[in-house]
């Protein structure tokens, strides 16, 4: 069998990620003491730079039009648009696991490698709309990540929060795997575009429940609410970039995943899609309270960040509801923002070499100043993460909301703007120890005697996240109608 | 035919979590593999009962029974606490879902015509395997990759010392 040239095109994106994935371990074998310091630098580089390749074959195909596709595989634009966010999540959490891994003592090869396989996972996830390759993709970005949660293994609860995380995905992808069997015995078909005709069709009740099943595979992802208990605890335990990427890439790709599978390709006929849309709804609203209520009262910066990351599971969700293609294209630009914003957040942790489980609040007192131009960016991300008006996150939750007030769902706007009411008070809090509280006494002195922080690449992805917040938040007409919008085409 | 492998694969399955003596439970774990072994056969599905008998039943039960002897724990820890609501409310729920799935199985039209179908042609591993490297054939890569990062994640979390 021969591939055609359109073939390797769709897998060159994948292919780099994927080889560099396979060949860093090796590298990481190496315990030569005196050149294991050029070998960890070699390794990043290598990491990034295949990143970096995917990233330039993704842009390639973006600005060519071109969409290959190899077998159930298919490189249209929504799987570019998630291939680009990916690769940049990967990129920012490289650059921050350099400086955190070296503040922790724990430099390891492995935690690229495995970080690269998620990657490629999911892309995979996102670009397909065939249940085998969906699973396959779930998995693969899944189990690299339990295993990156339990990174530092030093620390005991880094084991406790992998472990709790990996059981609840396990029983997770396993509900997937019994819903596409469901489906899949009821249709006789992998690929949910035949599936969603079928059931057009024959409505059949056990269908329905596979159908559930597998929005609770994807919900679980997500960390929508009845499925979010894993979220603190396993953000906890992983390292702040690997939270970071968990939070953001995570959540972007299974949402673009439902986004291809549910409203998509499942297209339901209307007493079955109305259903699914209920109880979408009340999930959401159920995720936008649960979330925020529980992020006001956490002393953990943290943990706050894991509570905030599902409540912003919930705006997400909202755009799902309300289902128009303006409203899908505010959530994929709710999440590009959403990506610098975060990424930003966690990085904070790490540009003050916070390390184990010193993320309190009163670890960051008064540290703003020591260095100011980092702090603002972070602030600034603070800023969009609350849903402040000149910054790129006020625009992502107003499209959503406007949306969902034009298709008549004006109680669950009026509930996603007071959850993002109550959401300032726990975003603003930040700054306030940042900038106004004296440093507790003690800190000072433990300061002065614990080597000077360096964390020169957090810092500049930290910068770069608080200038592209500004940015897009400047330029949010045109991100919206040259990037989100184009990348919906697929569909229509 | 069909009675006797599903009631096989049940009384394994059951007897596996009922037996506190993890190696017997081991065993009872393949009683259970060959019942559904012998549903692939009817399932006109040789193949599929091949692999399950050869991978499960064979490979995957002795690397278990081997991990149990390793460990040198033959006996289950008995529970620190009865919880009994949690065990009356599990079995609770369990049986409501499982009415209610036998419920949705027998009211299922589309079950009901399968049974007046003609029975499939068998499938063969020629099939099989032309079938996973034409249309199958990223979900074939992916596997692999799955695997071997399935393997870099458990060696990275055990290791000792790296």
């Amino acid at each position: 069998m021969k591939l055609s040239a359109s073939e390797i095109q769709a897998l060159l994106p994948l292919f780099f990620p994927a080889l560099a994935a396979c060949l860093l371990p090796i590298a990481a074998l190496d315990r030569d003491q005196k050149s294991t310091k050029w070998i960890r630098g070699a390794l990043f580089a290598v990491a990034l730079f295949a990143v970096g390749l995917s990233f330039h074959y993704f842009t390639g195909l973006w600005a060519q039009g071109f969409q290959p596709s190899i077998g159930h595989l298919r490189m249209d634009r929504l799987a570019q648009f998630t291939g680009i966010f990916v690769m940049v999540a990967a990129a920012l959490a490289i650059l921050q696991l350099w400086d955190h891994l070296h503040h922790e003592g724990w430099v390891r090869g492995e935690s690229l490698s495995l970080l690269l396989f998620s990657c490629v996972g999911m892309v995979v996830f996102a670009s397909t709309s065939h249940l085998l390759l969906l699973f396959l993709g779930l998995e693969l970005l899944s189990i690299p990540l339990y295993a990156l949660t339990a990174t530092v293994r030093t620390r005991p609860q880094a084991v406790e929060g992998g472990l709790k995380y990996f059981l609840t995905g396990a029983v997770a992808a396993s509900c997937f795997l019994m819903g596409a069997v469901l489906l899949y015995g009821f249709t006789g078909s992998l690929d949910v575009g035949v599936i969603g005709a079928a059931l057009n069709r024959n409505p059949e009740p056990l269908a329905l429940l596979g159908a559930a099943l597998l929005l609770l595979g994807f919900l679980f992802k997500i960390s929508a609410v009845p499925f979010h208990q894993w979220t603190p605890d396993a953000y906890e335990a992983a390292p702040h970039p690997i939270a970071g990427f968990m939070s953001v890439a995570t959540k972007g790709a299974a949402l673009i995943a439902l986004l291809r599978v549910f409203p998509g390709a499942l297209s339901m006929g209307e007493p079955l899609g109305a259903k699914v849309r209920m109880a979408v709804a009340i999930l959401a609203a159920a995720t936008l309270v649960l979330g925020n209520l529980s992020a006001l009262s956490q002393t953990n910066v943290k943990r706050m960040l894991a509570y905030s990351s599902i409540s912003h599971a919930g705006y997400l969700l909202l755009g799902l509801v309300a289902g128009t293609p303006n409203a899908q294209a505010g959530m994929l630009f709710y999440l590009a923002v959403y990506l610098a914003m975060n990424m930003g957040a966690f990085g904070l942790l790490t540009v003050f070499g916070l390390v184990g489980d010193r993320t309190h609040y009163d670890d960051l007192r008064g540290l703003g100043w020591k260095r100011p131009g980092v702090a603002l960016a972070a602030s600034l991300c603070m800023f969009s993460l609350a849903g402040i008006p000149p910054t790129a996150g006020f625009y992502g939750k107003y499209m959503i909301f406007k949306e969902l007030i034009g298709t008549g769902h004006v109680g669950l706007a009026l509930l996603g703007v007071l959850a993002s009411l109550v959401s300032v008070y726990y975003y603003l809090r930040v700054m306030v120890v940042l900038f106004m509280e004296a440093p507790r006494p003690g800190q000072a002195r433990e300061a002065g005697e614990a080597p000077a922080v360096h964390a020169p690449f957090a810092g500049a992805t930290l910068l770069v996240c608080g200038f592209l917040v500004i940015l897009a938040g400047l330029i949010h007409p045109r991100l919206m109608n040259d990037f989100a919008l184009r990348a919906l085409d697929a569909f229509r | 035919m069909f009675l006797v492998f599903a009631l096989i694969t049940l009384l394994g399955a059951l007897a596996m979590f009922r037996q506190r003596n993890v190696v017997v439970a081991g065993l009872c774990m393949v009683l259970t593999f060959f019942g559904v072994a012998g549903l692939f056969v009817l399932l006109a599905n040789p193949v599929a009962a091949a692999l399950q008998i050869i991978v499960y039943s064979g490979a995957i039960m002795v690397l278990v029974l081997f991990v149990i002897m390793l460990l040198n724990s033959h006996e289950e820890e008995p529970a620190q606490s009865g919880r009994l609501v949690q065990a009356w409310g599990g079995a609770l729920l369990a049986a409501v879902l499982g009415v209610g799935a036998v419920k949705l199985v027998l009211q299922s039209r589309t079950l009901h015509e399968l049974g007046a179908s003609p029975v499939p042609a068998p499938i063969t591993l020629n099939k099989l395997g032309v079938q996973i490297f034409s249309e199958h054939l990223v979900a074939f890569e992916v596997v692999g990759l799955l695997l071997l990062a399935a393997m870099i994640a458990a060696v990275s979390i055990a290791k000792r010392k790296l």
